[in-house]
């Protein structure tokens, strides 16, 4: 319950009604995502895959650390401020303007955590929201694992 | 028929002023106890402070089982203070976890289940190998053969496939087969045969606790390539839940009672008289009686318990008039490396089976040096592709993402599998090794929680890296790339012994060596804590051995 209190005055604090589409430079997080995990010809990225939806179901999670939670915001904020006309770029403005953002300290951290995360929603267990139809696991001919998860976090959280 | 835990209303029904035993802590330490006191037709209860997993709610489910908390504590509830080179970091606030696997059967469930005896001069340390300076190294109050029919008991009813192989280091012993034939072996075994051989090191066939065959209550390995960190979906590994309780359930005389957190053991004339524990289902505090008390919580805990239970007798902790409970803790020395196999070391069809254990083992530096030395333990990363795939954006220092990432992705899961190669050595006891009471910082129930104070004695890093370079030259001539890791003064926080050792003399240990305190009459500690030294192997396997020797004493007590 604490951390829920939490979260909800991190998110207010960030200005925003609620945990959902309405959040402020949620658009720049999605857009960020959708450009390190692009979908192409052979590969099936973040906007296939269920990205967004995957980290608005796991972030809501007690196992989800706040400090995580507040620190993804936080750096699509800072994306969003240094460059705010990122969402009508073009890819290859992107890409331009996140390898710049990668030069800084915290802009690489920030970017390696959507790796991370963009990597749970991509190979993780479909039951979270991510990895739609397996294509993730069937991106790279990774065999899904038997038995594969019947409830989210274990028994206890399920 | 089997008798599953009861809930948590059925507890409250529960009538039994006084059992036989009660053990704290289900896993390794616990599980034999519980086997043998209640088929032995004793009155048992387990107390767990986790949830009752049957085997269909496991699943290979990497976020759930290695990436989030779900099966140990919240670290904002319940945490650990560490205190490494003077300063004092709450877990709370660092990516440090010394909890392992909080559910019925510990952390038993998530094992990979590397089942090495400690060979015969690891009961002797001291006489053997002589003192090092700043280490307290002292010899076991029992030797190997003391402990040895309970490997073998072990081996029957927990299951553990092997076959035997005549080498320097591998103790003797009284059956030469293993009740199990050996699992299935990864093709690539053969080549690390061949490379060993060339370069004149034996690899041996690692004894796993995995089932090879079906039995009554539990079905074979499947090889689902994902074993260490899961809990085991068919049954086949040797976890204290699959082995034992469910087994000792049977008998009708055991009792479990899962998410029960033990507060404190209280202690009248020289006895332990009751526990309080709270029953986490009913959020009530509950106490329970018994002739004698087991304490199996895994060594942080099992100390800090005992500190916790003060009384008038104990004013420093339960056993504690000695001074000695928490001293000594041990983890496990050594490190790991990682090496890239591909179409260059052998044929990529072959290198890209899944599932199939390598299962090999180099034991031929146990001794180097005139000292005690250690092994090094071979396997293929298991599947999570998570981990795979983060493993794999980096590179030149710089991020990939896009196309690029993909492309390495995918020759990352179809051209290349890690090797790993684990180093084992003894983590010395020393006096900056050890759990207290951190009683500025409380759990959610109030508790003062453990100080572990953490730091490896030198000659543990010193063995480490003389290790090491002997698993270079074999990792060079097997042609292994991009390798990766290091010999680390850090713990392992799943290799937990130590902190309340046995001995014959009260005055420098906690324990008998029947593992009953020396100041406590019905108090008996069965996980790691009793060792006095480690031995350079994982513990399980002697943790569930001399468990079993302990149920021998009770049953011949009660």
């Amino acid at each position: 319950m604490k951390r829920r209190v939490f979260l909800l005055a991190t998110l207010v604090l960030l200005g925003v009604k609620s945990f959902g589409s309405g959040l402020p430079n949620h658009r720049v997080l999605v857009a960020t995502l959708e450009h390190l995990f692009p979908t192409t010809s052979r590969f099936a990225g973040a906007k296939a895959l269920g990205f967004w939806g995957y980290l608005q179901f796991v972030m809501r999670h007690p196992s989800f650390s706040s400090e995580d939670v507040h620190f993804v915001f936080e750096g699509a904020k800072r994306l969003a401020d240094e460059y705010p006309l990122f969402l009508i770029y073009a890819p290859p403005q992107k890409e331009m303007v996140l390898r710049r953002f990668e030069e800084t300290l915290e802009g690489q951290e920030w970017l390696s955590r959507l790796l991370y995360y963009g990597l749970e929603a991509m190979l993780g267990d479909p039951i979270y929201g991510g990895n739609t139809k397996m294509q993730g696991w069937r991106n790279f001919g990774h065999t899904p694992p038997k038995p594969m998860a019947k409830t989210p976090f274990g028994k206890a959280c399920g | 028929m089997v008798t599953l835990p009861p809930n948590p209303w059925q507890r409250l029904l529960l009538a039994k002023p006084v059992v036989d035993v009660c053990i704290i802590g289900s896993g390794a330490g616990g599980g034999p106890i519980a086997y043998e006191l209640s088929r032995a037709g004793k009155k048992v209860v387990v107390l767990e402070k986790g949830e009752y997993y049957k085997r269909s709610d496991f699943s290979k489910d990497e976020i759930a089982y290695t990436k989030r908390s779900i099966i140990t504590p919240s670290r904002s509830k319940e945490f650990h203070t560490i205190l490494q080179e003077g300063q004092e970091y709450p877990t709370t606030h660092t990516h440090w976890n010394f909890w392992n696997g909080n559910i019925v059967g510990g952390s038993s469930n998530f094992m990979s289940g590397f089942f090495h005896r400690l060979h015969p001069d690891d009961f002797r340390l001291y006489s053997k190998f002589g003192a090092i300076e700043g280490a307290n190294i002292v010899d076991w109050a029992i030797d190997y053969s003391d402990l040895a029919p309970y490997y073998d008991t072990v081996e029957r009813i927990v299951g553990v496939s092997g076959v035997y192989q005549n080498a320097p280091f591998e103790p003797p012993r009284q059956h030469p087969h293993f009740p199990y034939p050996p699992t299935q072996e990864h093709p690539i075994a053969h080549l690390i045969d061949s490379v060993a051989h060339t370069i004149g090191i034996q690899t041996l066939v690692t004894p796993r606790a995995i089932l090879t065959h079906d039995t009554p209550m539990r079905n074979k390995c499947y090889y689902s390539n994902y074993c260490g960190s899961y809990g085991c979906s068919s049954g086949a590994k040797g976890s204290a839940l699959e082995a034992l309780l469910n087994p000792a359930l049977q008998t009708g005389n055991l009792t479990i009672i899962p998410n029960a957190h033990v507060l404190k053991l209280h202690e009248q004339k020289g006895k332990v008289a009751y526990v309080s524990y709270i029953d986490k289902d009913l959020n009530l505090k509950r106490t329970l009686k018994a002739k004698v008390f087991v304490v199996a919580a895994q060594a942080i805990e099992s100390a800090r318990l005992l500190l916790n239970s003060t009384s008038s007798n104990f004013p420093n902790g339960l056993a504690n008039n000695s001074g000695q409970v928490g001293k000594n803790l041990l983890f496990s020395g050594g490190g790991t490396l990682e090496g890239t196999l591909t179409q260059k070391q052998c044929d990529l069809k072959q290198l890209m089976v899944e599932g199939l254990f390598v299962n090999r083992v180099i034991k031929d530096f146990y001794a180097i040096d005139n000292q005690k030395g250690g092994i090094m333990e071979l396997h293929l990363e298991h599947a999570n592709p998570i981990r795979k795939a983060y493993k794999s954006i980096w590179h030149d220092n710089k991020l990939l993402w896009g196309e690029a990432l993909y492309d390495r992705l995918y020759r990352r899961f179809n051209d290349e599998k890690r090797l790993t190669l684990e180093i084992f050595n003894d983590w010395l006891p020393h006096d900056g090794c050890y759990v207290t009471l951190d009683t500025k910082r409380h759990d959610c129930y109030g508790m003062p929680v453990a100080k572990v104070a953490i730091a490896s004695h030198p000659h543990n890093e010193k063995i480490g890296n003389r290790l090491a370079l002997e698993a270079m030259k074999f990792f060079k001539a097997l042609g292994v790339t991009q390798i990766e890791g290091a010999i680390t003064p850090n713990p392992p926080s799943n290799l937990q012994a130590g902190g309340c050792r046995f001995g014959n003399d009260p005055k420098s240990s906690v324990l008998n060596k029947e593992c009953k305190s020396h100041e406590v009459d019905n108090l008996y500690i069965t996980d790691g804590s009793f060792m006095p030294t480690g031995g350079s192997l994982p513990y399980t396997f002697s943790i569930y051995a001399n468990s079993f020797r302990v149920a021998q004493h009770l049953k011949a007590i009660l």
